[in-house]
């Protein structure tokens, strides 16, 4: 028996609907196997999550975990190296948002994309949980976020109910003397960290992630506590002290009166990654020494 | 009677490794108005640099009423010998009098401020060249003929005594470069009488350096001859300043005589010469 | 005897004289010249305003503070904010400010007249172009923090200011008899882009953090948090000063030209080497202790001379204090304008200062 023609439209109309759909399945399941990242955050994150295998080139200022050693180095934020990132051939390259000449580079050389933005500390989770879909490690990643949340929450309990002191976070400062200071604004995952940790940022009120401070703001806000954070691995005791006596400049703070200025060094303070749980802690134990945290 | 002022002998001079003046000899005597002529880079600018201190020689002598001019400190030579650059730009705005007073610089310590008597030694000066009642004027507004002359007053102030400067008045020495290139007729006129009523009035030497013959002849009673950095004669006007040595000094010939209005040696170019010769001595 | 006469000088004016017939004036039409009352009267003119603005600054600012709190002795230093505040952070401050402006604007002054040019600045030779490559090697290569207890960074900015000074003189000085002021200007523009050059590069090299204090430092900051760093410094700016207090007269020759300076008993060279030499230095200290805030050295001493005329021996002074008060009122602005945030105070002084040189170069021309 003949077919009419209407039928013959109608399957060939269903086997483009199939074909299409399995066409566009096959795309979601292939998992990208040579994964670039500038971002330090994401290295860390791609690792924790077991896509360590599949990354291919890390960022110039990467440097945890330390399995990424010998990875070629393809930049930073402001210099992100074009060239070397296309000839390691990628199928995924995680940018900065504000990266926009090298995501429109990458677009235009058919690269597909994961753009990070810098957010806050709940976007962590989330940004772990979509590289997770995106890198074809779904479980691991849920687990991995799902135990960072935990640990935050159990942070907070710990701190609940206490005194949260007044604090001033400094990320950065010339050596020796309290001029050029920069800290921690009322916005950002430092402020976020620094609150969840229990204590109240002085420098509440600003809406900048990063403040210059001057002496006159210093004295004013009085802060109980003062954080410097040094990403450097480690800093002699000597130097610690000296720098911690240049404070006494200012005899007024309750934190010079109580011998409250705290030098913390490590990476981990500043990268909004994995080890976040474990930085908070280690703010929380300045802060709340015998509070009841977990992971301590 | 004629002592000799100025002295200057086997003058020779080089910029680095470039010989400007090469063995200058001559004289000029106190009262003295001499020319130093010659055509562009013949070394005039150079050798007048040479006599009024501010360059030494590489081998020769200067010598100034019997001292070597390196022996005269510079304040002290500053009171006696004075020059009149061939332009004088300002780098900021001064009025003519605050240029005049400038000139009272070596005869004042350290922080002395310009007294009335300097003040009015200055505005003397400037009456002397007929620029006193510009005093007030910003000196960049000026002619180019009032810069000049008020460049002039500025110097002569140089020479001013005050009463209480002891001793007898030393013999002064004016050194004009080039003082009527660029200047029009009338400024011409104006600068060669100054320069010859300063010359009778207080005996003040003149040496100018000119390529305009015409202008020397107007004022000067001795002349140099100068080209590429050789002396080609020297000696008084009338006797030096002849076709022969013109044509010698600027490959031109000219007529040369004296013209019965003006009172002195007119000189008036014919034609270029061809030169034939090598160029050079 | 005294060297004074009545009246004051007029400024230049700039109407055609009438005739060239030369009448003798008589004395009685004459108008009298006295410097010392011109300088007595602008130098208390503009010292007072300086004054005013050493004693009203530090009262100024995002915090209110009052005198009487201040002062009031009953309250221990230790726990008296308002006391803190103003002998801490705004005295500190203001006095700062007071040495830079006086420095940074008498250096104008003497390097426009060195260079003979109105369009000169203290950092138009690389002077400050070495103190910020200084410094900024110590932010960001992290050289040793500290010598013999003085913080490395105003240091390091110091010699590189030195160091900058040191090769454009030796340039200017290598085989000329004498010294050059064209080769000067021209080897001191030369080092300033090849030192920017390096910072640029020194920037690109820092991390996030590094960059940021670099970024913040070549804007100039007086919030210098004690009288340490003003100590340090001040031996150098009295040296500075004191052999700016040789010069004034010799720069008005100077004006005329080398030639026609020497004619009049100058001794040029000196002269160059110790105005050279001086504005280096108090170039360098101003900037080793601030960071480089400019408009300054060019702004004030056009100003002056619009006020007062050319003569240097007033206009140096005179800048001095006007320097000094221009900066600190910037500096209350800078603070005060959008408290409890702060601006740069060399954003202030190009705020003001940009537009006003803007208008200065179309007057000329």
């Amino acid at each position: 028996m003949a077919i009419g023609a209407t039928t013959m439209t109608r399957r060939r109309n269903w086997f483009v609907i199939v074909a299409w759909l399995v066409f566009v399945a096959n795309l979601q399941t292939q998992t990208p196997q040579r994964i670039v990242s500038v971002i330090p955050a994401v290295t860390e994150i791609l690792f924790a999550i077991g896509a360590g295998p599949q990354v291919v080139g890390v960022g110039s200022y990467d440097n945890f975990p330390l399995d990424i050693g010998n990875l070629p180095r393809v930049g930073g934020l402001i210099d992100p190296d074009v060239e070397a990132i296309i000839a390691l051939r990628p199928d995924l390259v995680v940018p900065y948002d504000t990266q926009v000449d090298l995501t429109n580079q990458l677009t235009r050389a058919g690269i597909p994309l994961f753009v990070y933005s810098h957010g806050t500390l709940a976007d962590i989770p989330t940004t772990i949980r979509q590289l997770g879909h995106r890198t074809g490690h779904m479980m691991e990643a849920y687990k991995v976020a799902l135990d960072i949340e935990d640990g935050l929450t159990g942070i907070a309990e710990a701190v609940s109910g206490r005194h949260h002191p007044r604090t001033l976070l400094v990320i950065a400062r010339e050596p020796y003397s309290l001029r050029n200071l920069f800290a921690s604004g009322g916005s950002g995952f430092q402020h976020d960290m620094l609150e969840l940790a229990g204590a109240k940022n002085v420098l509440d009120g600003t809406l900048n992630r990063a403040v210059q401070v001057t002496t006159e703001m210093i004295l004013q806000a009085a802060p109980e506590v003062v954080i410097e954070v040094r990403t450097v691995n480690r800093l002699p005791d000597a130097e610690i002290e000296k720098e911690i006596e240049v404070w006494n400049a200012l005899p007024s703070l309750p934190a010079v009166q109580n011998q409250n200025v705290i030098f913390l060094t490590g990476n981990d303070l500043v990268i909004p990654g994995p080890r976040i749980v474990q930085a908070i802690t280690r703010f929380a134990l300045t802060l709340h020494p015998d509070a009841p945290l977990p992971n301590r | 009677m004629e002592c000799k002022l100025l002295q200057v002998t086997n003058v020779s001079f080089a910029y680095d490794k470039h010989l400007v003046l090469n063995d200058v000899s001559f004289e000029l005597a106190s009262g003295g108005l001499l020319g130093i002529l010659g055509p562009n880079g013949s070394g005039k600018t150079t050798l007048l640099r040479l006599l009024g201190g501010l360059l030494c020689p590489t081998t020769g002598q200067v010598v100034l009423d019997g001292s070597d001019l390196d022996s005269i400190p510079k304040a002290g030579l500053a009171k006696r010998m004075a020059m009149v650059p061939q332009e004088t730009y300002l780098a900021f705005d001064y009025s003519v009098l605050e240029v005049a007073l400038m000139g009272r610089y070596p005869h004042l310590q350290t922080f002395e401020v310009e007294g009335p008597e300097d003040v009015e030694l200055a505005r003397a000066a400037l009456t002397e060249t007929g620029t006193a009642d510009l005093e007030q004027r910003s000196f960049m507004t000026l002619s180019g003929g009032e810069k000049q002359r008020v460049v002039i007053a500025s110097a002569l102030a140089q020479f001013g005594r005050r009463a209480a400067d002891a001793g007898r008045r030393p013999s002064e020495v004016l050194l004009l470069d080039e003082p009527t290139a660029s200047l029009d007729l009338g400024y011409q006129l104006d600068i060669a009488s100054t320069i010859r009523r300063l010359n009778k009035d207080r005996s003040t030497a003149v040496v100018v350096s000119t390529h305009d013959l015409n202008f020397a002849t107007s004022v000067c009673d001795h002349v140099v001859l100068l080209r590429q950095g050789c002396v080609l004669a020297a000696g008084p006007i009338h006797k030096i300043l002849r076709p022969d040595t013109v044509k010698d000094l600027y490959d031109v010939d000219v007529v040369v005589e004296q013209h019965a209005v003006a009172g002195h040696l007119t000189i008036t170019p014919l034609a270029r010469r061809a030169t034939d010769a090598p160029d050079g001595h | 005897m005294s060297n004074e006469l009545t009246g004051t000088i007029k400024r230049p004016s700039h109407q055609t004289s009438g005739s060239g017939n030369e009448t003798p004036i008589t004395p009685s039409a004459k108008r009298s010249w006295s410097l010392r009352r011109k300088l007595i009267v602008t130098l208390s003119g503009f010292g007072g305003l300086a004054l005013i603005t050493l004693v009203v600054a530090p009262l100024v600012g995002p915090t209110p503070i009052t005198l009487a709190r201040v002062f009031d002795t009953s309250v221990p230093f230790r726990d008296n904010v308002d006391a803190q505040i103003f002998f801490i952070a705004r005295l500190p401050r203001t006095l700062a400010g007071i040495l830079v402006g006086a420095s940074l604007a008498v250096a104008g002054v003497v390097f426009q007249a060195l260079l003979r040019n109105p369009l000169a600045t203290p950092f138009t030779l690389g002077v400050s172009a070495g103190a910020s490559l200084g410094a900024m090697l110590v932010i960001t290569l992290g050289l040793p923090s500290a010598v013999a207890g003085i913080p490395a960074v105003p240091i390091a900015s110091l010699l590189g200011s030195l160091g900058a000074a040191g090769i454009v003189y030796a340039m200017a000085t290598l085989r000329h008899r004498g010294l050059s002021t064209t080769v000067l200007l021209l080897a001191g523009v030369t080092l300033n882009s090849f030192f920017s050059a390096l910072i640029m590069f020194v920037q690109y090299s820092s991390d996030f953090a590094q960059t940021f204090q670099t970024v913040r430092w070549l804007m100039g900051n007086l919030d210098v948090g004690g009288f340490q760093p003003i100590l340090a410094t001040l031996p150098l700016l009295g040296i500075a000063f004191v052999m700016f207090g040789t010069l004034p007269r010799a720069l008005n020759l100077l004006t005329l030209g080398s030639d026609s300076a020497a004619a009049r008993g100058v001794d040029v060279l000196r002269v160059q080497r110790v105005a050279f030499l001086s504005a280096s230095l108090a170039t360098g200290a101003a900037v080793s202790l601030s960071g480089p805030i400019g408009f300054i050295g060019i702004v004030i001493p056009h100003l002056i001379r619009l006020v007062v005329g050319a003569d240097h021996r007033i206009v140096m002074p005179a800048s001095a204090f006007l320097g000094a008060a221009f900066l600190v009122a910037c500096d209350v602005v800078a603070r005060s304008v959008m408290a409890p945030l702060e601006l740069p105070v060399g954003v202030i002084t190009a705020l003001t200062g940009g537009p006003f040189f803007l208008w200065l170069l179309v007057r000329r021309r």
